[in-house]
């Protein structure tokens, strides 16, 4: 399946770009696929202990089974107000 | 019901009554707006950029305003944040809430921008001089 990734704020400016495609196994659990998307993006590992995920509009947990399309926004803390 | 209104913006955000004003069981308006200051950890700046996933935080802010106005029995909550480019002095958070009683008007506003602060998926860069 095919996984789209949304990179915002210091995740996007460590990676250089905002938006990442990946294949990866039909089912794979949201942690999974944080650990392939960093290990194409190393510079995004000293920032995902205090990211959240969201997969399309909702805040989800690591436990998160994706399917194919899924849209997966890495979010560092948020600074709104 | 509360009448509820959630906006992302990209212009100049001003004092906003569309959602009616004082008056029948109406005895509190209390308005929030969070203008951008023109210091940023002691250096001047010229503004903010704000930056935003829209879908997620249309969709955040609106359940956080729901939750809220109907918690505290507002009549009307309407919350609208400014994204892109916005000047040191201008504002970027508006926050209005309409209820019978101040308590309630004055309370239900902190808690809007207490957890948009936690939630809304909204990210600021300040832009130097």
């Amino acid at each position: 399946m095919r996984v789209s990734f949304r990179l915002w704020s210091v995740m996007r400016v460590a990676a250089g770009t905002a938006r990442v495609e990946i294949e990866m196994p039909s089912g794979t659990p949201v942690r999974d696929a944080l650990d392939i998307l960093i290990d194409r993006y190393p510079e995004l590992s000293r920032h995902r202990s205090s990211a959240r995920v969201a997969v399309g509009t909702d805040y989800v947990d690591g436990d998160r089974l994706l399917v194919d399309g899924d849209e997966v926004s890495l979010i560092p803390p948020v600074q709104g107000g | 019901m509360a009448t509820v209104l959630v906006q992302i913006v990209r212009g100049v955000i001003e004092a906003d009554r569309r959602l009616g004003a004082p008056g029948g069981d109406r005895g509190a308006v209390v308005e929030f707006q969070g203008v951008v200051r023109g210091l940023e950890d002691g250096a001047p700046i010229d503004g903010l950029e704000y930056e935003c996933h829209v879908e997620m935080a249309e969709v955040q802010l609106r359940r956080i305003a729901e939750e809220t106005a109907r918690f505290f029995a507002l009549d009307s909550l309407l919350v609208l944040h400014r994204i892109g480019f916005v000047p040191v002095g201008e504002t970027s958070l508006y926050v209005r809430a309409e209820s019978a009683h101040r308590r309630a008007a004055i309370q239900a506003v902190d808690e809007v921008i207490v957890r948009l602060k936690r939630d809304v998926p909204i990210w600021k860069a300040a832009c130097g001089t």
